[in-house]
Formats: structure tokens, sequence, C-alpha cells
């Protein structure tokens, strides 16, 4: 079992080395580069700009530049971020905690919207509820998230004027104003009237998505001989989708929410755009704007580490929870 | 997995206080709220490294210079008595300091800051944009703390202007010197003093998250009296979307607006609260280039009839809702160079196939006309998402066909048409806009010496159509050398006469810079100039 790991480990660290390499090279191909920021200012001479290239190292050629980022990558040095001269490491980090709240909320909202909507639809299968959550739910995969959101702003902010259009806080937000009663409650709608948009907009492909999985799952499982026989024995109806159907119709809907992580940042992008939330996504945005090459490489490499980790971890504790699955020796 | 058990773990900890929340929002208490400014995100707050004018609204706000511009366009005194002494053959200028200023940590504003300013300008190891102002200083003579002077290398004309930006902020020496020293000699974007910088102006940083917003509150020893405003938010927003969706929620009370949505802010209240639309003059031009080194683009008569060949104020009327002057060269008519009686290209498609005929341009069977061999057929690029030049693009387009020009489009993302296009001089035609500086001289747009070869590095300069005409270029040179306003003005004027002949480029038109705010605001004058808009910003007030 330990090789077995410590291969898996290996791979895994060749993937990284490849995506990186192809990252790099792929944002060396865009035209373009990080000095066009200073192109379009008529007072900012080319020999200005030579003299800032050359500080910023952006005179060497591209392969030199990979290996000296390697080197530094290597050692935990993600560099300085040429747009703000402030380190990667920082930049990143300062924006996480935004997009990981974001995910979290999204996904919390994704699962318990998915998982009963699929319980109920296959096992009420081809019922007035199950054609209409069928329509929404390709409705759901089929409409564009910057489309949805779009649409969401012009309801709750513009139109009802509940929400507000955008951003993560109040800049002049004070606690201290309400009355002791209302300001848990405060605090708290502070948080939420926020996230709300953002993350049903970032949860929303996933939810429809998920709940047609759980329905196939389910009824897959439900055909069963083992649950025929459940319910020849007598067991209740509830025990015997709750007890007996479900724990084993979610083992393949785990799997697939691992394998859907990284859309939940691939979906970063589009939604910390629309509604101006100060995230990854909109950070590696402004950097694809600026040719920031090393923000870019920071959030590739951090990505792909997470996405990574999470597939290893998951095959490592797929075989722990599913004793049918095994690495062959 | 554990990754995904972490995330629910996450979210459960944020929603922790578990009941959901009161159905009806808390509302907030009004009097507190600060006012708010809608704008796109920005890098850095330290003037000395700086080179975006929306750092330049929020950095007018912190610091001070020794003179501004005002909506006028007049020189006023800022951190000065009066306005500088002039010698006579003006190389000299002689200052006096106001007494009393103070930085935010109340150390006093004196000589040896503004000499530290222009030192640290011209330090090589730090990465400044431009160092064109200060370059042109020879000698310094620091009388004591509140009298200095300073003599320039040669004449400049309208030197003052770059004085009045934020290019010329007087920093702190006690603070900038301690963090170049500490950071190995030199100065960076990520420093303390880009994020938390201390000025002399009437705001002070409070809070700066990064990508949502920078929060400021008012100096109470502000050498100009306290500003009536208490705290001032710049909030970063992405795209205009949001932007007008934030406006219409009333969760910001200033912004830019872009053009095409003018008519619809006009029709819309804020949070129920009266707004302003204003609508200012500026500096900014947009302008299609012609590349004259292609030889469909040899005969002037190509280029004039194209000229002659779009509806310039229909254009006007209706892709910018009236929004916007026609441009007939590169000055503004509120420039006081402005030339108002140079050729005038009035839509006019008979003029303009007369014009390709004479010149010898033959309609082809397939309707587009050709010459020696060549066609008359060509690609236009400019930025991808800019509605305004893309519909000046289609318009054209569509215009040309009639007169048996072909046209393509084809856009790029910011990064690569400037970066790629421009700069490789890879374009037939490009669209984009220019800033003219207060002072006329367009050396470096249209002075032959001012052409770009992108194999040659020792070349610089802006004049990517490659054009040359050496009346142009001495009479560049006479103006630069004269300090006579009228006569320079001759100057200019046939400047403007030659380049509406000539047509090296196709002015489409002059921005206008739409403001929308809260009627309550007074004193809110945004300023042509590079000053921007918050030049006066200690004068604001809420009513």
């Amino acid at each position: 079992m330990t090789k077995k790991i410590a291969r898996r480990f290996l791979v895994s660290l060749f993937s990284l080395l490849v995506i990186s390499v192809l990252s790099f090279a792929l944002m060396q191909l865009a035209p373009g580069g990080p000095m066009a920021m200073y192109a379009e200012n008529p007072k900012i001479t080319y020999a200005d700009r030579m003299r800032i290239a050359q500080q910023l190292g952006l005179d060497k050629p591209a392969h030199v530049r990979y290996v000296i980022w390697l080197k530094n990558t290597v050692r935990g040095d993600l560099g300085l971020s040429y747009a703000t001269g402030r380190p990667v490491a920082r930049e990143i980090t300062d924006r996480l905690p935004a997009t990981l709240k974001l995910m979290a909320a999204s996904f919390l909202i994704s699962i318990s919207i998915a998982i009963p909507i699929g319980i109920y639809s296959a096992t009420h299968r081809y019922s007035l509820f199950d054609n209409v959550v069928t329509f929404f739910s390709f409705l759901g995969i089929s409409m564009p998230a910057f489309w949805f959101g779009l649409l969401m702003l012009y309801v709750f902010s513009i139109w009802l004027g509940v929400l507000p259009g955008g951003g993560q806080s109040t800049p002049w937000f004070d606690p201290l104003a309400f009355k002791p009663m209302v300001r848990p409650f405060a605090v708290l709608w502070e948080h939420l009237k926020y996230m709300i948009m953002p993350a049903v907009v970032l949860g929303l492909m996933n939810t429809a998505k998920w709940s047609r999985y759980m329905r196939s799952s389910m009824l897959e499982v439900i055909s069963q001989n083992y649950i025929r026989t459940a319910r020849a024995k007598g067991v209740p109806e509830r025990r015997v989708i709750y007890r007996h159907a479900l724990r084993n119709a979610m083992t393949p809907i785990v799997t697939i929410m691992g394998l859907d992580l990284p859309s939940f940042f691939a979906g970063a992008v589009v939604t910390e755009t629309i509604f101006a939330w100060p995230g990854i996504g909109r950070l590696f945005i402004t950097s694809v704007g600026n040719r920031d090459y090393q923000v870019l490489m920071g959030i590739v490499i951090i990505t792909a580490v997470l996405v990574l980790l999470g597939n290893f971890l998951a095959d490592i504790l797929y075989t722990v929870l599913d004793p049918r699955v095994k690495y062959e020796s | 997995m554990v990754i995904l058990l972490a995330l629910v773990l996450v979210a459960a900890l944020n929603v922790s206080c578990g009941k959901k929340p009161a159905t009806q929002p808390v509302e907030q208490p009004k009097p507190q709220r600060p006012l708010v400014w809608g704008g796109p995100d920005i890098e850095t707050l330290n003037p000395i490294l700086s080179e975006s004018s929306y750092e330049t609204d929020i950095m007018n706000a912190i610091f001070s210079t020794l003179i501004k511009v005002n909506e006028k366009l007049e020189y006023v005194p800022d951190l000065l008595e009066e306005l500088p002494k002039v010698s006579d053959d003006g190389l000299t200028y002689t200052f006096r300091l106001r007494k009393g200023v103070k930085f935010h940590d109340g150390v006093e504003l004196t000589t040896k800051d503004v000499k530290y300013t222009y030192d640290i300008h011209m330090d090589p190891n730090v990465t400044v944009p431009s160092r064109t102002l200060w370059e042109k200083i020879d000698s310094w003579n620091i009388v004591d703390d509140y009298n200095f002077s300073f003599t320039l290398k040669e004449y400049v004309a309208e030197y003052l202007e770059g004085w009045a930006y934020s290019s010329a902020i007087i920093v702190p020496k006690h603070i900038v010197e301690a963090e170049y020293k500490a950071s190995g000699n030199t100065l960076t974007k990520g420093g303390e003093f880009s994020r938390r910088p201390i000025g002399s102006g009437p705001y002070k940083i409070v809070e700066w998250k990064p990508t949502e917003y920078i929060m400021l509150e008012r100096f109470d020893d502000y050498f100009k009296g306290k500003p009536q405003i208490e705290k001032i938010v710049f909030k970063f927003i992405p795209t205009d979307d949001v932007k007008l969706a934030q406006f219409s929620a009333g969760e910001i009370d200033i912004m830019e607006v872009p053009a095409p949505q003018y008519k619809e802010i006009l029709s819309k209240k804020q949070g129920g609260m009266p707004i302003e639309v204003v609508n200012y003059p500026a500096f900014i031009y947009v302008h299609a280039d012609f590349n004259l080194r292609n030889p469909i683009f040899q005969d002037k008569e190509v280029r004039q009839a194209l000229a002659y060949a779009w509806p310039q104020d229909q254009f006007i009327e209706t892709v910018l809702d009236g929004v916007g002057q026609p441009a007939t060269g590169f000055l503004p008519t509120i420039s006081w160079a402005y030339n108002p009686n140079v050729k005038r290209y009035n839509y006019d498609l008979k003029k303009a196939e007369e014009l390709l005929e004479s010149a010898g341009w033959k309609l082809g069977p397939d309707g587009v006309r050709t010459k020696n061999g060549l066609r008359l057929e060509f690609t236009m690029n400019a930025s991808a998402g800019n509605r305004v030049r893309e519909a000046w693009q289609q318009i054209a387009q569509q215009e040309w066909a009639k007169i048996g020009v072909k046209a393509h489009i084809q856009n790029y993302e910011p990064a690569t048409l400037f970066g790629d296009i421009l700069d490789g001089l890879k374009f037939d035609m490009i669209i984009f806009g220019w800033v003219s500086g207060f002072d006329p001289s367009p050396r470096t747009l249209w002075h032959s010496s001012q052409i770009p070869d992108p194999t040659n590095p020792e070349t610089s300069g802006q004049n990517y159509p490659g054009f040359v005409n050496a009346r142009v270029d001495e009479l560049i040179e006479l103006a630069e050398k004269e300090m006579d306003r009228e006569k320079r003005k001759q100057y200019f004027f046939e400047i403007q006469e030659i380049l509406a002949e000539e047509v090296p480029s196709i002015y489409i038109y002059f921005f206008a810079k739409v403001y929308a705010y809260p009627s309550a605001l007074k004193n809110f004058k945004p300023n042509p100039t590079q000053a921007n808009n918050t030049w006066n910003i200690w004068e604001w007030e809420l009513q």
C-alpha cells in the first residue's frame, strides 16, 4: 500500500511539472506582454519601457525565466507580481478566504438542493414534480453563468433592491450601531446578503447536474435485488430508501463531487467578476489582462496542487471506503 | 475528499450562528454612510510608481502638489504661497512654500521633501514610469525650509503643467527614504508606502481591502482647513454592468458613466435620491491611424476619401448619445491652440468617390477598387469589447463598402492590441485613444524623429503611422522654443492645417466625460486635464 501511495505521489508531482511547463509556454505564446499597459501612455517613452522591462527581469529569454521561476517556486517563493510588486503568495492568500467562503457556500447550497431533489425524483419517477425538476435541471445546465448572474443582479438589486449588487462587505458596517438584541442577525445578514447571489450562481450548474446524477444513481440502486429483498421483508419504505438505498447511491455522487472541484475554481472566474467578489477568480482575470505571468503561474500551480491533491486523496480514500476497489498488485 | 470535508466545515463555521436570518433585511442607520465612488481596481498609491489615472483620483485626496490646474485650465497654487516666478529667459523657476503644511503623521512639509521627490524620481534603481518632467532640471537652489528655485537645461514650453499632476506629488522624505533603504535601495509597488501612504492631502487612508475598496478619512490638520465630508470610499468594480447595478441600487454615489449608458442613467433615480449627470469636455480623442508604410495608403486621396466617407455627426448622435465632440485634429475646442478653420471632412460619399477616381483607383468586378494590382482592402484593429469603437468600425465598414473599399474588422483585448499589434506595427489601420496634453505640442505623435521601429531599440516615440513631413517637424521645433503664446498659436494652427490636409489618421471624436453623482454633492468639478476628477476634493461638500 505504501508503495502504491508513493508511486501515485510521484505521478502527481510529474503532472504538476508538466502543468507548469505547459502553462508557462502558453502564456508566452499569448500575444502582448506585461509591458503593454505602458504602451498607451504617451508620457512613457520606449526607452522608459525598456528600462522597466529590464528591472522586472523581462528582458531574459522565456526558458531562462522558466528555470528561475521553477527554482524559486521549489523553494516556496512564487515571486513578485509585475503589476503590484507584492509577493504573489500574499496576493493569493489575501483573496483565498473570499473564494473558499464562496465555494463552500455554493457547495452547501448545491448539495442541499440537489440530493433531496434527486431522491424525490427517483422515488416519484415521471410524476409532475419529476418532470418539472427535469425541465429546470436542463435549464440550469444550459444557462450560461454570466447571463444568469446578470439576470439575478437585475431582479434582486435593481428591480427589487433587496440584495447588494456586488462586493463582499459594507465598508461602513458597524455592528455597534444595532441594538444588542438584533446585532447577531445584523452581522449574519451583513455576511449573507453579499454571498447569496454569487453562491447560487456558482452552484447553479452543479446543482442541476448533481440532481440528475443523484436521480439516476438512486434509480439504479432501487432496482437492485437487495432492495427488493428488503421490501419483501416488509422493511418500511422510508427505511429502505434512506438506510439501504441512499448510502449505496451516494458513493458515485461523492466521487463526482470530488471531480467537480475544479469547476468551482473555473466558475469562480466568471462569478467573481460579475459580482465584484474579491477572490482568486477576479485576481486571475485582472492578471490575464495585465499579462502578470507571475500571478497567473502562482494561481495555476496552487489550483493544480489542490486539484491533484483532491484526486489523490479521493483515490486513496476510495480504496478504504469501498473494499471492492483495490490497486492491483 | 478531505478538502471537501474541510470546505463543508468552513461553510458550517461561517453559518454557525445557526438560525436563518430574519427575513427582513436589517436597515442600517443612514447618517454614517460615507460618499462612495465606484471605479476600477488599482495597483499602487505610491505616486512615484503609479501610472494610472484611476490611481490619480485617489492620490489627489491623499497628497498635495506644488500647483494645480483648475477646471478653467488656469494654474493655481497648492502647496505654494503664490505661483512660481519665472525668469525672463524662462529657465529659472522660484518657489515659496506655505508654512505649517503637515503630513498626516504631523511632520512639517519643507523644501527637503521637494528636493527628495526630485532625487527619488531620478534614482536609477527605482522603476519610475516617466522621468520627462524631472530630466529637464539642471540645478537646484534650496534657500531655506520654504524657499527654493531650480533652473532648466533648456526652455520648455508649459513646463509647469507637469507639476500640477500626480506624477509631481511631493512625498514625505522621512517616510520614503526609510522604506527605500529598508528595501535595499529601491521602491516597489508592494511596499508600505504603496499600500498605506502618508501624504499632506485632505484625506488619509484608513483601510485598503484588496480588490474591494479603499476607505479615506478626512485629515483634520489639512493646510486648507478641515474638509466637510468625513469619509470617502473608493469601491473597485470590475465591469460596467455591475457599476450600473450598484449605482441604481444606491450602493455607489459617483461614477463615470460609459457613453452608451448615458440616457439609461438619466432616466434613473438613485435609491430615490436625486442625481445629477454632468458632461465635461476631455482631452481624450479617439482616432484611426493609417499605417503609412502600407502601399494602399500612399495616396493622400485614399486617406481623404475614407475621412469623407463616414457620417461623423450621426455617429456622435446615435452611438454616443450626443455625448462627445467631432474631432478636427488632435486638440479639443477648449484648448487655446485649437484651430477652428482647418479642412473638415463632412460626410460626402460622392466627393470620396471622385477622389478615389482621380487618384486612379478603379472599381473592379467584385466592387473593390484596384490600382496597379493593389486592392483597396485592409483590416482595422481596435480593443475588443469597446462598444463605441466597435460601432464606429461597423459604420465605417458599411460606408466604405459603398465607395468600393473593403475593410475587415479584427479586434483584440488591450494587452494584445497595444503590446503586439501597435508596438509591432502589425496594423493597416488601428483605432485607439490618445490623451492630448495641456501643452499642445504634438512632438511625440507627429515629429518624424518619433517613429518607432520594433527592430531597433534605440528608437522611441508614438508616431506609429510613420508620418514624415519636414514642415511639421520644423513647426514643432519652432513652437517648442518660442515663449510668446500668440506666436506659438500660429505654429500650432499651421500644424493642424497640414495634418487635416494630409490625414495620417482619421480623427473620430473627442471624449466627453460623463459623471453621475448625487445632487447633494457640491463643488464636484471634474477636470479635463490629467488633474482628473478629484483635484479639488477638499472643497467637496454634502448638503
